[in-house]
């Protein structure tokens, strides 16, 4: 063997023992012996716990509703369960029935043999209730045609529609959602593993939305009746040191109604726009193949993983009319439907490393595109809003864009308790298909980060870095001017912006005292420098705080607060010249919260959580029509309160209280009633405000294994 | 005939085996790297350390003596298949002598993070930790135990209802913003943290569960991905443009409401420039105008994520 060779297999020798000395050596015991006599193995056993009675609300409100199903006022069943078991082969069975007895149900069963198999099922209700003060006049509220009552007297504006307060009615308005899932995993050996993953999601109710004719239009409600299918299958080998996993994913979405049509209650200038018809969401689907490998191991901890997929997504739905207002002259559709078909692409790549015991380094890059090619066509007879075509030609646009991300990172520990890094991410994205303002941009980002942990009880790290995107080819003011744009307008995503940040975190462990803090601070300043029209400032900076005590062995206790500060500037021009208005915005919002856990005695337990957010959002304009609107204000107070008495080691009585109130006061809900503007006929959904207290009674019963009092879930 | 081996390719060879030797072996770092297993396994841990904490793994997946994969299967490492051989922490000590410690696991452990999540990826790389190299947690030194906890019967960050309480430990921010009057159902218990987010690491943004953010809104809300006819070209690229995934004061979790979140994009001659200022509201003093209250720009451009009707270039159909 040459000098050369010699030299190389050295080299390659001893890097390869260094990785293997990442690992110490200890000769393997004999476990044979090791009995394990002390070990309180359950063995077959099961512990499972069912609770039942009975709640009472005292309000109703679709707000306090909203998720939790507790939204009229009454009487309800309080009905939970949840237990597992294990079996001396190492099979396990868990279920978490919870709410039963209300609209929010949610049914959970999980099990199999580790090592094995596993699955899940599982069912929720997820109720989404929107408003309880609506107020419509449509009739057939619920399904895709919207009709006026018998009687009704059409005018110019709402303040004339005469038969309007005797034909309005109350409406509860929102949707339930039902999820549905199955799933499993299935372990060949050690190397192969299956895995197959099936969710649904059923939507029925209504939600709101407007159907305009020209100036005027009319709040109704259209159908929510969709569902969502996903399912979820990959293939998985894995070897000592890599792995590589092949997958599909399939989405596929079916609304049952692809249209609304509603009735005009408003007279027109053409006396035969009489219907409206809007599109719903069109039924469509996505594949997706997907491609995952790894490899760990490597010399100097180096891990590699790369990922690779292929979708294309597809919708076909059959186009309405031009128009449903007779007399109107269309040509014929160029063509009956989309062929939607969106491709979409992606690869990464990430390494981390660590060549030195204090140097960590990763690095990644991603490269991702998405291709419109849809069908494009021009739509010769567009009409505006039912009432008159627009005149103009117009031709569907394609949108798609190539986007490449290269990011890397450097940690090095110069001290045992202080680590420094430097840090930076640059992408480019071009976008494709039709023309847009800008089609091409870069993105930057350096940022610089220090944690100290001086101990295991403390750790701060802070990270600050400035991000910058820039225009890589020029803003086309000529497509903006065609889409009849002031040229002086940027719009925000695709404008030069600099962000300067700072990110602060903290997690503080007392040493032997029994106390825990959490501390975030985070800081975004967006400057919008070559922005004249448009966005042209914004701020974000929040700050929070959480600490844990644990004061005795049976009282804990927690305190958490957080201020948000969402703060925004934007320039316009009423002339359609140079700026002449400017609008600042700025949402604030507190919140405070603590509780208390305790035991009080070996039967009795009391918890007590209490939360106050407040939040307000001011607007001002200066300059053309200036003024300051009224805050926009909420208001939230919630108690949670409860109780265990413990009658004996399987059962227990559940006494809890919920307390909760919401002001909410809001400009663009206050006081509007369904007449309240003269062309907008509403459905006079008022700002949420509600004060509920919600108390239950139940019995709590364990069965399997007596629980032990002190014992902790 | 003589067949002679090079000394450095019987180095590499040696060399190359020596890894795959180690691969069962705590880490360096370790605290009790090298040192000596246990005499007696669990039965040696649990005659000092026989508190309900302790205990409570024995009612979980990681205490099944019927897995054979299991810490507790047969003929596995017991407590120190996790905490390392714990024979110097059992050693009689001299006076004064501080007990030599295990690996013990958390944000407050003395043992480094990396040698920690080792210990937890030399059995769960397969399933959780493939990626975890390529995400923020591990670059940010988190520890697998700063979110589960092994040894309780229920780990808190697996259950749906619990599992955003540990996620505010670190994530602060998050509890307060998910108090605002418009924002997706967790406080609620609805949804909870890692149905849009995967904190085991993946290359996605923000460790979302699919590769971007849309493909993430995309699993609950499939409707808006189209494609349309008419496109609304910011909904294609990013639903962050409008919205604020974790909470907002405005509406459909906007950023801002319109007309000025529309107005920050949109300067048409007309309606779409005009400064509507407060005196447009009912009662402001001016004639009430359609794009400020209820839906104000939306009013009339109801389809704002984009339309499939051949007349709805607007996205008012």
């Amino acid at each position: 063997m040459n000098k050369r060779s010699m030299t190389l297999s050295l080299a390659v020798a001893a890097i390869l023992m260094a990785a293997g000395a990442a690992h110490a050596e200890t000769a393997a015991p004999d476990t044979s012996k090791w009995a394990c006599s002390k070990c309180p193995f359950p063995g077959k056993g099961y512990d499972s716990t069912v609770e039942l009675g009975g709640g009472y609300l005292s309000d109703s409100s679709a707000k306090f509703g909203d998720y939790t199903g507790l939204n009229e006022k009454g009487g309800y069943v309080v009905a939970n369960a949840d237990g597992q078991a294990t079996y001396e082969s190492g099979y396990w069975l868990s279920y978490d029935l919870k709410d039963l007895g209300l609209d929010s149900r949610e049914v959970r069963l999980n099990g199999g043999k580790p090592g094995s198999y596993d699955f899940s099922l599982f069912y929720d209700r997820v109720p989404h209730h929107i408003a309880d003060t609506g107020e419509t006049i449509f009739r057939g509220i619920g399904g895709s045609d919207l009709t006026l009552p018998a009687g009704w007297v059409r005018a110019g504006s709402t303040g004339g529609m005469t038969a309007l307060g005797s034909s309005l009615y109350g409406t509860d308005i929102g949707y339930d959602r039902d999820r549905y899932g199955i799933g499993g995993r299935y372990f060949l050996n050690q190397q192969w593993s299956f895995k197959l993953d099936y969710k649904r999601d059923d939507r029925s109710g209504d939600r709101p939305t407007f159907g305009s004719f020209g100036s005027v239009t009319s709040q109704v409600l259209r159908p929510v009746g969709d569902a969502t299918d996903r399912i979820n299958v990959s293939a998985r080998y894995d070897g000592s040191r890599w792995f590589a996993q092949l997958g599909y994913y399939g989405s596929f979405y079916n609304d049952r109604s692809e249209s609304l049509r509603w009735a005009n209650p408003f007279n027109s200038f053409i006396p035969a726009a009489t219907t409206g018809q809007m599109a719903l969401a069109p039924s469509n689907s996505y594949n997706e193949a997907a491609l995952t490998a790894g490899v760990h191991g490597l010399p100097w901890h180096t891990v590699i993983t790369f990922s690779a997929a292929t979708g294309v997504g597809t919708q076909d739905a059959t186009f309405l009319p031009y128009t449903l207002t007779p007399g109107l002259a269309t040509a014929a559709l160029p063509i009956s439907n989309l062929d939607g078909q969106v491709k979409v692409n992606r690869a990464d790549l990430t390494a981390s490393a660590r060549p030195l015991d204090k140097l960590r380094l990763r690095g990644s890059v991603d490269w991702d595109e998405r291709k419109d090619d849809s069908k494009q066509a021009t739509f010769t007879s567009i009409v505006h809003t039912d009432l008159f075509p627009v005149g103009e030609d117009r031709t569907n646009p394609l949108y798609g864009y190539e986007r490449v991300r290269a990011r890397g990172s450097a940690d090095y520990d110069f001290l045992s308790y202080l680590t420094a890094g430097l840090g930076g991410e640059y992408r480019k994205v071009d976008r494709k298909g039709t023309p847009q303002e800008l089609m091409s941009e870069e993105f930057d980002d350096v940022y610089g980060r220090l944690q100290f942990k001086p101990s295991g009880y403390l750790g701060l790290v802070v990270k600050g870095g400035v991000q910058e995107q820039n225009l890589a080819n020029y803003y086309d003011t000529n497509v903006a001017m065609a889409l009849g744009e002031n040229p002086l307008m940027r719009k925000y995503q695709l404008a030069n912006r600099r962000r300067d940040y700072v990110d602060f975190l903290a997690n503080l462990a007392m040493g032997d005292l029994p106390l825990t803090l959490g501390m975030s601070v985070f800081y975004g300043h967006d400057r919008y420098p070559h922005s004249e029209l448009g966005l042209v400032a914004g701020i974000d900076s929040r700050s929070a705080l959480d600490v844990t005590w644990t004061v005795t062995p049976k009282v804990s206790a927690y305190a958490s607060a957080g201020v948000e500060r969402v703060a925004s500037t934007r320039n316009g021009s009423a002339a359609f010249s140079t700026p002449d208005w400017t609008a600042s915005v700025s949402d604030n919002f507190h919140s405070y919260g603590g509780g208390v856990r305790a035991k009080v005695s070996d039967r009795v337990g009391v918890d007590v959580d209490y939360t106050y957010s407040n939040g307000a959002s001011d607007t001002v304009l200066a300059g053309v029509g200036a003024g300051v609107f009224p805050a926009v204000t909420t208001r939230l107070n919630s108690l949670k309160a409860d109780c265990t008495v413990g009658l004996n080691d399987r059962a227990t009585l559940v006494f809890t209280w919920w307390y909760e109130k919401l002001d909410t006061k809001d400009w663009a809900f206050e006081g509007i009633g369904p007449s309240t503007l003269p062309t907008v006929l509403g459905l006079g959904i008022n700002p949420y405000n509600y004060s509920a207290n919600y108390v239950t009674a139940s019995l709590r019963y364990s069965f399997g294994p007596p629980k032990k009092a002190a014992e902790s879930e | 005939m003589t067949h002679k081996i090079s000394v450095p390719r019987l180095f590499l060879a040696l060399a190359l085996l020596l890894p795959a030797a180690a691969l069962a072996e705590v880490p360096a770092s370790a605290p009790n790297a090298g040192a000596s297993y246990s005499a007696r396994g669990a039965d040696t841990c649990l005659s000092c350390h026989d508190e309900e904490a302790v205990n409570g793994i024995f009612k979980t997946k990681h205490g099944q003596p019927g897995n054979a994969r299991a810490p507790f299967g047969a003929g596995q490492l017991q407590c120190e298949a996790c905490h390392g051989p714990g024979g110097n922490h059992t050693k009689k000590l001299k006076k004064g002598e501080k007990r030599p410690p295990n690996i013990r696991f958390g944000r407050d452990s003395e043992t480094p993070v990396a040698a920690q999540n080792e210990m937890c990826l030399g059995c769960h790389r397969q399933t959780v930790g493939a990626m975890w190299q390529a995400g923020p947690h591990d670059a940010n030194d988190v520890p697998c135990a700063a979110c589960h906890t092994v040894h309780k019967p229920r780990d808190a960050v697996r259950i749906r209802s619990t599992q955003p309480d540990v996620c505010y430990t670190c994530h602060v921010d998050k509890r307060s913003q998910f108090l605002k009057p418009y924002a997706h159902p967790v406080r609620q218990g609805k949804l909870a943290c890692s149905d849009c987010h995967t904190p085991h690491g993946t290359t996605a943004d923000a460790q979302l569960i699919r590769p971007t953010i849309n493909e993430t809104c995309y699993e609950c809300h499939a409707e808006k991905r189209g494609p349309f006819l008419w496109e609304h070209a910011p909904v294609t690229e990013n639903c962050a443009n409008c919205h604020s995934p974790h909470g907002s004061i405005n509406p459909g979790m906007l950023k801002a409401r319109g007309p000025l979140l529309c107005q920050s994009c949109h300067s048409q001659q007309g309606h779409q420039s005009y400064a509507y200022g407060p005196s447009g509201l009912p009662g402001g003093g001016g004639p009430p105008v359609t794009a400020l209250a209820l839906g104000n720009c939306m009013n009339c451009h109801s389809q704002v994520h984009g339309s499939n009707h051949p007349s709805g270039s607007s996205l008012t159909r």
